[in-house]
């Protein structure tokens, strides 16, 4: 008789062992780096071109973010249409994302058109000339986004939280703004252009179905331009005065939600906590089964989810723990989360609970070792934050290795009450 | 070419299994044929619910996360107007873990009050998150309303309010699963390094003993064909005016679903589409414009809807998309936007079929359907479609009287 209360045996995933699949380090002729990888059965491939063109490198705000917008709208060959037309033509999409510290820009594609699509990504990435309709268009536009997303909670709240982080000045913490949308001009963009998307400061990487030939491929299109070398600028910013921790917003109303922020600035990837915290914060509110998720939405159901999320950057980065909770159990909501931290400081985890988080984290891990796209993205964030490949084995080494005594001593160091900033926006 | 094996257990469940050879996970995924229109009008929103009641515990195992997280798996739902998806992924060397614990709440849930109190709240909250404290948020309940008169797709799968929700009592949660949560209507498909042996002795050890129950045949009113355009004005605190066009299109299985489908990626997929190039960037009407269509299984919804740059008039912009609706009617498309739409087509399907779990949720969505097979002939589907039979479903989709536009329009201060 077939006994359903009994678990069938598992092997525990901190047996496992996990290898990062190798990537091959190419430059081509004229010095461009190229980092790729082949693996997946599709015939699908990925591209990234990842200049340092973040906020960080923004001289006037906002820019960065015009210039990813618009870079596909207009060459001095191409019209916007005709540039999209081509890329869509073939089913690719290029993707722009400016971020705090790059602005990546991916291709992908099925590998058999990108010989096809090459040509027109190296026009967009040597030669925008960002029309003057065009902005005007973006501008109109984007302004009318804006208007859309400051009706939400959660977005005014993200707002507030990093500008309480990193300071309203700072490139982390300074949000746009319409004034500061309007005040764009068809030189600024230009300038940024021309500094920060140089190909003298580009990393490439590539992964998919791909192999010699379409390296060669790149290198034919990419490898043959003499980048002039271009100095970027970027200051150095101070941390914000000190300021009022807890703040109260009531930006709609008739609102029925909060959004709550509570945050406080935590170390990037080079820390030596970094790893012990991606674990600690895991249990903490990083999975469907964490302690804020138990609590705050599984036993009290105030909330439809509530995460703990780590955010590093080059330059610095935070922790911060969000949920959009009923408008009337906002603050008990927030008392329960302290509550949790506290917990956390006061008790060490029973090792049960430690091996669930462990196997969770690195069962998960497992699954994102498979497939191109999530190995090439393990690599870039390595590559882009200076580390090596040995930086992934310590980190499987801490997830495996950790104790509940080290965890509770990292909760004792990071989770003070008086650390953390806190936004709520109804 | 995906490959596939299948077997029936004798209780009617239907099993896919699908290997893959170089991953070092298993995809488990279970669909149930239940979605939002299987629901009662007056009891709205139970589908869902009903999902999430699915983590609350099943009649031998109190807790369903906690064992799978241990086996370094994740998880997850959801819940759709037409079917319901339950998907794991977890190494291989614990796949005996997903087949005990879905087996188990196929058997039975652990019915608490408890349980279904906390997730009556969670659901509430997850309806206040998307579709009340959002602006824009009950777009799509107007626009159901006004475009199904007596289909259940006239109501979103969240529910229609949330009375429905607070109101549901654990007697009519324990009916619904006895309804539909059974083996005959359940479809398993099983991913990864797998031989088909290994997981039909699995399947005979833990869903083999689960009564067939009751096969469920659903009755469901077909919506007759709309004669005569429908409009409805909403006024709301929004910072601009958005409109919304809703015309009705042919079910999943039909060839014009496919053209239907190609239209979209004419119109407002992309900044090279037609609504794109023309609305927003030439004649600025609109800040942003999107066309796409609702993937149901019964007849569905071709879509068209933008917000109106401020200062440009909400009824100028609508006749703007009426009159490119008709231009697609009267011309139809040139072969290239026919070929660049086929061209996208075929690159989605390509990265979809990338990761595992989209493909066993895909097999087994296709054997829902009527057979697993199908997932292969897509293609051919869509290569099957001329631009003459585009022009030919365009004509009949896009007819004015077909058509359902809800202006959605900002509350002057």
């Amino acid at each position: 008789m077939l006994d359903r209360t009994k678990a069938p045996q598992i092997h525990d995933a901190v047996e496992f062992t996990f290898a990062l699949p190798p990537i091959n380090t190419r430059q081509l002729q004229n010095g461009i780096p190229l980092y790729w990888l082949n693996a997946g059965v599709q015939d699908v491939m990925e591209i990234d071109w990842v200049f340092p063109a973040g906020l960080w490198y923004e001289q006037k705000p906002a820019v960065s973010g015009a210039v990813a917008a618009l870079l596909k709208n207009g060459t001095s060959k191409y019209t916007a249409q005709q540039i999209n037309e081509a890329l869509e033509f073939y089913g690719a999409s290029l993707k722009v994302n400016p971020g705090n510290d790059n602005c990546t820009v991916t291709l992908y594609t099925l590998t058999k058109h990108l010989p096809s699509l090459l040509p027109m990504v190296y026009e967009i990435l040597t030669d925008a000339v960002f029309p003057e309709e065009e902005l005007a268009i973006y501008k109109q536009n984007s302004i009318q986004r804006l208007l859309v997303n400051l009706r939400q909670c959660e977005f005014v709240a993200n707002q507030r939280i990093d500008a309480l982080l990193f300071g309203e000045f700072h490139p982390y913490g300074r949000f746009t703004r319409k004034e500061k949308i309007e005040a764009l001009l068809r030189e600024d963009l230009l300038a940024f252009y021309n500094a920060a998307f140089n190909l003298s400061n580009v990393k490439m990487f590539m992964a998919g179905n791909v192999g010699e030939k379409e390296v060669n491929n790149i290198n034919e299109v990419f490898g043959n331009i003499i980048p002039v070398k271009a100095e970027l600028q970027s200051e150095q910013f101070s941390a914000p005065g000190p300021s009022e921790k807890k703040h109260r917003v009531i930006n709609d109303e008739a609102g029925v939600q909060g959004a709550i922020r509570i945050a406080s600035l935590f170390p990037n990837r080079h820390h030596p906590d970094f790893a012990p915290m991606v674990v600690l914060n895991t249990l903490f509110g990083g999975y469907f089964g964490s302690r804020l998720m138990s609590n705050i939405r599984e036993d009290k159901g105030y909330t439809y989810g509530i995460y703990s999320s780590l955010a590093p950057f080059v330059h610095g980065g935070s922790l911060t723990i969000h949920a959009e909770v009923g408008r009337d159990v906002v603050e008990p909501a927030v008392k329960e989360i302290y509550h949790e931290m506290e917990t956390l400081c006061n008790e060490p985890a029973d090792e049960e609970e430690l091996l669930l988080v462990k196997n969770y984290l690195l069962g998960n891990l497992l699954g994102d070792l498979d497939g191109p796209f999530s190995i090439l993205q393990r690599w870039r964030t390595i590559i882009l934050n200076g580390l090596t490949a040995q930086h992934f084995d310590n980190n499987i080494n801490t997830y495996k290795n950790i104790t509940s005594a080290e965890l509770q001593a990292l909760a004792q160091k990071y989770y003070h009450r008086d650390n953390f900033y806190e936004v709520v926006v109804i | 070419m995906l490959k596939f094996e299948r077997f029936t257990l004798a209780n009617g469940l239907r099993v896919l299994v699908h290997k893959d050879v170089t991953t070092p996970m298993v995809a488990v995924n279970v669909l149930y044929d239940v979605g939002a229109r299987d629901e009662e009008k007056e009891r709205t929103g139970f589908a869902h619910l009903f999902e999430h009641l699915m983590f609350g515990g099943s009649v031998n195992i109190p807790e369903y996360d906690e064992p799978l997280q241990m086996a370094g798996g994740e998880n997850n739902a959801y819940t759709t107007n037409d079917i319901t998806n339950y998907y794991i992924q977890l190494p291989i060397q614990n796949m005996e873990t997903a087949f005990w614990l879905e087996s188990d709440r196929m058997l039975s849930l652990a019915f608490s009050e408890k349980s279904l109190d906390v997730q009556r709240k969670v659901v509430c909250e997850e309806f206040k998150e998307h579709y009340i404290n959002k602006p824009y948020g009950d777009a799509w309940e107007h626009l159901r309303e006004l475009a199904y008169t007596v289909h259940p797709y006239q109501w979103m799968t969240i529910g229609k309010e949330l009375k429905h929700i607070e109101e549901a009592q654990l007697s009519d949660v324990k009916a619904f699963f006895q309804k539909h949560y059974t083996p005959q209507n359940a479809v398993l498909c099983v991913a990864g390094n797998v031989r088909t042996e290994d997981v039909k002795a699995l399947a005979e050890k833990w869903f083999g003993p689960i009564p067939a129950g009751e096969k469920y045949v659903r009755q469901i009113a077909e919506e007759p064909t709309q004669t005569a355009a429908r409009s409805k004005t909403v006024m709301a605190d929004v910072p601009l005016d958005a409109l919304y066009k809703a015309w009705h299109i042919a079910p999943r299985l039909s060839p014009a679903y496919y053209a239907a489908d190609l239209i979209t990626e004419v119109m407002g997929s992309g900044f090279a589409s037609r609504l794109y190039q023309r609305l927003v960037k030439e004649r600025q009407l609109f800040s942003n414009i999107s066309c796409y269509h609702t993937g149901s299984l019964d007849a569905g919804l071709l879509i068209v809807e933008g917000k109106i740059v401020e200062g440009k008039s909400i009824e100028e912009a609508n006749e703007a998309v009426e009159r490119e609706m008709q231009l697609l009617t009267e011309q139809g498309v040139t072969d290239e936007e026919l070929q660049k739409a086929k061209n996208k087509i075929e690159a989605m399907i390509a990265f979809e079929d990338m990761t595992l779990l989209s493909r066993a949720n895909n097999i087994a969505f296709y054997e829902l359907l009527g057979d697993a097979e199908m997932i292969n002939q897509e293609w051919d589907r869509y290569q099957a479609v001329t631009a003459q039979f585009l022009q030919e479903t365009a004509a009949i989709c896009l007819r004015p009287e077909n058509c359902n536009t809800l202006f959605y329009k900002k509350k002057s201060a």
